[in-house]
């Protein structure tokens, strides 16, 4: 697996696919690539929002915990974002993420993920588009639920 | 011992007496000798050359006859005592040339002898004097050596004594050593003539009174430089210190004119001098060549008119050779004196402080370890400008417990607090420990039952264990008495003729029983069991893991280590983690591993074959010339930069980007696009300082860390090959330069970690470090090696104010400090504000366990509520505003009051500002107290990169 098969696995993400292969190459180059086994945590719930993930390859489950209960959130596959949000308002991890496969990820630190943002604006704008798609979805699914 | 004298020659005279003396009466012995050698030329020229002992044409005289001549009272008789050698003409005159040759070496023996004899009694004198400063300066109060700055204080004791040294020596010798040789000289010239003594003396006399006046203004210089120097000295000591703040505000250009402006001083001080200087050297030269113009015109006039013979002429001419330079010394020496008794009076006002008061050793110490008692009465402590810290405190407890000076930060708890602990040595009232008054205690005797853990750890550049010992170092260690090696009777004796203690620094100084241990061994499992109460154990751990055996001392351990290698290993294996690591094999390229570490395969030992330096070794260029690797290497190196230089393509230069990831700093990437660009145009004529740079990029290339996919397996195994090459040639002259892996033998240059892992930790598992670590501590515990790591990690060197550490490992090993001694009574002084609020009540309240029985005594912001107390003394605004005991102060919410201890973060900041500015200031500064809270942001990223960088 070299940074070249990498930067293909990030044109697939979303939020990166209008980014210019040369910064993709930097973006994978700047994060350290981990692989996880079925059951391996990613990040827990509450902790210190300290990086970003990008999913390579395999799928993550999104769990949530209030008091004793755990509940299953979601799934997540190749090319999803995790734990962007935390890092950019700087609140503790708001879910527990659990591989659930074999899983590759990219793991972006904050300082660098921050940095990447600065330098680059299309990587900027990307991460807002993202964040405004996943705002757009919750609205409809909240107007879905209200109704 | 008393304070040093404040006149100079007293001093001198008063630790010196019996050497000076010693001296003097060498140069009054050698001034019959002297004079002699004066009026030999005389004999030589007229007796022997002229031929005037021979005048009667006798062909031989009775030479050297020796005859006591008794005064007439005493009967006025003659005693041949030699009878003198008969000899001719010339015999007489080798005879006498050879006499005078033996007076030359004579004299040079004396001048040699007083030289050295000089020397040596101004450096003993030196040394005392120093060590009288020092000592000197542990005898201001704490509020007095607050105002005092450390380079100052350094420049005064280490630079500026140096010259009063040196004139220690001279300074009652040289005037007497000079004055009569030049007395004698003017004498033996006013014997011979006295018109040409008178001339000689005349011009003495002119030199002597106008020279000196004219040096005045040259002493006054002097003085204004030694000043601006030591200012400087100060500044340079602030520049070190204040260091983040000046990167901070970018104010480094200020700085450097400031400093630009200091030296421009420090430079047109000595233009003066120096103009002075040498004017007066001039005159000095004119006056002395002046003095042979009349010897040759008045002295040829006498001597043609058969007043002053030949012989007399070329003696006076000879003595008076010798009159200048001891006249010119004696001014200069006279200058000296002026410029060094001024320079000894300013530095002694430095140190102007009185010896404390012997004072009263605890009376009832057994009492006090066994139920220590306190009494605060009346107690008022006003800061520097008079403004009341605490007012009219009264409390007492008079049995063991825990005593909680409680209220808002700067409210006075921690004012007294520190009153107790004897850090504040001003207020009015009484503290009473078991009934006697703690002022009239000699320190030592308070230190001993009593610890203080203030809010700054004084942390010294030493090893862990170094800095907790420090407590126990103040049993002055008892002296070997004879039969004693030489160089030891030497040391001794030395120390002794100097003032200075004869008892030798080191470990001897340890109070082993204090602690209740016997030796080091049972000492290090006592620290280790506070650093564990103090939740720094695992630290410890990690630090024993970086650390390496001091190779001397263990080379058992070394051995078992070799064996754990294998225990870890098997258990990775059973637990299934054996992919986590990639142990080391000399014939296997360890992906895992840099390039520059694969090629070498070993810890480098010093700078030569550090990985910076391995492309330019010509050894190791040699060994990857062979067979094409360089060349490869260097096409990594080069396609390394191409990928850099794309990659980095519009990222800022100065972006923290380049630190982390690039191989390449961003100043660097210009020079690379030049060796790319070369490279691309004409392949074959890169430079092999080129070569060498490219080379060194690829030397850090990893390929699952990088990914970059530039590593082949023929060059790995190229790799392999040059290895094993590197290893087998190596010349002898570097051997000692490297230390190469071997899986059987114990590598002392690595770190233990390193050498327990044998190989690294695989890149790209999630958690693969955490993992590994937890393997290698049960497998270490389990082989009952833990301690031997925990003690490697208390011989880890702090630095400097134990920069490399983090704030709550230094507060760690200051309290530890403080319990190895095993205190009856502990005070506590924000001693737990780097720890965050949870994790220091925690501790606070096994602390408080640890002190059942004994007196604990807390001024401690945000934790008044914490844990129960058994006396709960509540301050408001300086004053005592309630007592809670017993029950009342036993009921504590637990709560972590967080805004008070953020509050005393902020009380703390403003503090040494406020003491700065009421302080009189003889000399414009900036403060410099708590000198090492600014720093710290920056220590901290030091220990940061350290201890994480395993």
């Amino acid at each position: 697996m070299t940074i070249e098969s990498e930067v293909q696995s990030l044109r697939q993400v979303s939020m990166f696919r209008d980014i210019d292969p040369a910064k993709l190459k930097l973006l994978a180059f700047t994060s350290e690539r981990l692989s996880y086994e079925k059951g391996d945590v990613l990040f827990h719930q509450h902790e210190i929002s300290d990086s970003t993930y990008v999913i390579v390859a395999g799928n993550v489950e999104v769990w949530l915990s209030a008091g004793n209960e755990r509940i299953k959130v979601t799934e997540l596959g190749e090319g999803a974002m995790v734990g962007e949000m935390g890092v950019l308002i700087d609140q503790p991890r708001s879910a527990t993420i659990v591989a659930g496969s074999h899983v590759v990820a990219l793991k972006i630190g904050r300082e660098v993920f921050f940095d990447l943002l600065r330098q680059f604006p299309q990587m900027s704008l990307a991460v807002m588009r993202d964040l405004a798609r996943r705002l757009d979805a919750t609205n409809a699914k909240l107007l879905a639920v209200t109704r | 011992m008393a304070k040093i004298d404040k006149s100079f020659f007293r001093y001198v005279w008063r630790n010196s007496r019996r050497e000076q003396i010693t001296i003097l009466a060498v140069v009054l012995a050698s001034l019959p000798l002297y004079f002699w050698s004066l009026d030999l030329p005389k004999s030589i020229v007229n007796d022997a050359i002229q031929g005037r002992a021979f005048k009667n044409g006798t062909a031989t005289i009775k030479a050297f006859k020796v005859v006591l001549n008794l005064p007439d009272f005493l009967g006025g008789k003659s005693y041949e005592l030699f009878g003198g050698l008969d000899m001719e003409r010339a015999t007489y005159l080798f005879a006498l040339s050879m006499v005078f040759f033996v007076l030359v070496l004579i004299n040079g023996g004396f001048k040699w002898l007083i030289n050295l004899q000089k020397g040596v009694m101004g450096e003993r004198m030196l040394r005392r004097l120093r060590f009288d400063l020092v000592r000197q300066l542990t005898w201001f109060a704490p509020e007095e050596i607050r105002g005092m700055k450390p380079a100052e204080a350094a420049s005064m004791i280490n630079n500026e004594v140096e010259p009063i040294g040196v004139f220690i020596g001279d300074a009652f010798v040289q005037p007497a050593f000079l004055g009569t040789q030049a007395l004698t000289a003017l004498v033996y010239i006013l014997v011979q003539s006295v018109w040409l003594g008178i001339a000689a003396g005349g011009i003495v006399a002119i030199q002597g009174v106008i020279i000196p006046i004219l040096r005045r203004e040259q002493i006054r210089l002097g003085k204004r430089r030694q000043i601006a120097s030591r200012q400087l000295a100060g500044r340079i000591g602030e520049i070190v210190e204040s260091s983040p703040a000046i990167r901070a505000h970018a104010t480094d250009p200020y700085e450097r004119s400031e400093i630009g402006s200091r030296l421009a001083s420090l430079f047109f001080i000595r233009l003066d001098l120096y103009n002075r200087k040498f004017a007066v050297k001039f005159l000095n030269n004119l006056l002395a060549q002046l003095t042979p113009f009349f010897f040759y015109t008045v002295g040829g006039y006498l001597a043609l008119k058969g007043q002053l013979d030949v012989g007399q002429l070329v003696a006076v001419i000879a003595a008076y050779r010798d009159l200048p330079p001891p006249v010119k010394e004696l001014i200069d020496w006279d200058q000296q004196r002026n410029d060094v008794t001024v320079k000894y009076e300013q530095i002694i006002e430095q140190f102007d402080v009185d010896e404390p008061h012997e004072g009263e050793e605890l009376a009832a110490a057994e009492e006090v370890q066994r139920s220590p008692k306190i009494s605060v009465d009346g107690l008022s402590v006003n800061d520097l400008h008079g403004t009341p810290l605490v007012e009219n405190v009264s409390f007492s407890i008079d049995q063991p417990g825990h005593i909680t000076l409680a209220g808002p930060p700067g409210s006075g708890g921690e004012v007294v607090a520190r009153a107790i602990a004897h850090q504040i040595t001003r207020w009015k009232g009484t503290i009473c420990l078991n009934g006697q008054n703690i002022s009239r205690l000699r320190s030592g005797s308070l230190a001993r039952v009593l610890a203080y853990a203030g809010p700054e750890p004084v942390l010294f550049p030493s090893t862990i264990r170094d800095n907790v010992v420090y407590s126990l170092r103040r049993k002055p260690p008892e002296l070997p008495g004879p039969p004693l090696p030489k160089e030891e009777v030497k040391r001794r004796h030395e120390a002794e003729r100097s003032g200075n203690p004869l008892e030798a620094p080191g470990d001897d100084w340890l109070d082993f029983a204090a602690a209740g241990v016997k030796n080091g061994v049972e000492l290090d499992h006592l620290i280790l069991h506070f650093f564990a109460l103090l939740g720094f154990e695992e630290d410890i751990y990690r630090l024993g893991l970086l650390g390496r055996i001091r190779a001397a001392d263990d080379e058992k351990l070394g051995h078992q280590f070799v064996a754990m290698r294998e225990a870890i290993r098997k258990r990775l294996a059973e637990e299934g983690k054996s992919r986590l690591v990639e142990p080391f094999d000399p014939k296997r390229f360890n992906s895992n591993a840099t390039i520059g570490e694969n090629l070498l395969f070993g810890e480098p030992v010093g700078e030569v074959f550090a990985e910076d330096n391995l492309p330019s070794n010509p050894y190791v260029s040699k060994v990857i010339e062979a067979d094409g690797l360089a060349t490869r290497l260097a096409e990594i190196g080069l396609r390394l930069a191409e990928m850099m230089l794309e990659m980095f393509a519009g990222v800022q230069a100065g972006n923290a980007l380049y630190e982390r990831f690039s191989f390449l700093a961003s100043s660097d990437l210009p020079g690379f696009q030049e060796i790319v660009n070369r490279s691309r145009s004409r392949r074959r004529s890169e430079t092999t300082a080129d070569r060498d740079k490219l080379i060194s990029l690829a030397l850090a290339y990893v390929e699952p860390r990088h990914r970059l996919g530039l590593l082949d397996e023929p060059t790995r195994e190229a790799i392999v090959r040059a290895r094993s090459r590197l290893r087998e040639m190596i010349p002898k002259s570097l051997a000692s330069s490297v230390e190469f892996y071997d899986p059987e033998l114990y590598c002392n240059a690595a770190p233990v970690r390193d050498n327990l892992l044998f190989g690294r930790v695989a890149y790209g598992i999630a958690n693969a470090q955490e993992q590994v670590s937890a393997v290698m501590k049960s497998a270490l515990a389990d082989g009952g090696f833990l301690n031997a790591v925990y003690r490697i990690g208390l011989d880890y060197q702090i630095g400097a104010h134990g920069r490399l550490l983090f704030p709550r490992q230094r507060a760690a090993v200051d309290l530890a400090r403080c319990l190895v001694k095993h205190p009856a009574i502990l005070v506590l002084d924000d001693a737990l504000r780097a720890f965050p609020g949870m994790e220091a009540k925690a501790m606070l309240g096994r602390l408080a366990e640890e002190f059942k029985g004994r007196l604990l005594i807390t001024a401690l912001p945000g934790l008044d509520d914490a844990v129960p107390s058994d006396l709960k003394i509540r301050f408001d605004k300086g004053r005592l505003v309630g007592i809670d005991r017993g029950e009342e102060a036993l009921a504590p919410s637990g709560e972590v009051n967080l805004s008070a201890r953020d509050a005393a973060e902020e009380q703390r900041a403003r503090e040494p500002a406020r003491d700065e500015a009421t302080r009189e200031t003889p000399q414009d500064s900036l403060p410099t107290t708590q000198q090492d809270s600014p720093a710290s942001a920056q220590e901290d990223e030091g220990a940061v990169q350290t201890q994480v960088a395993e």
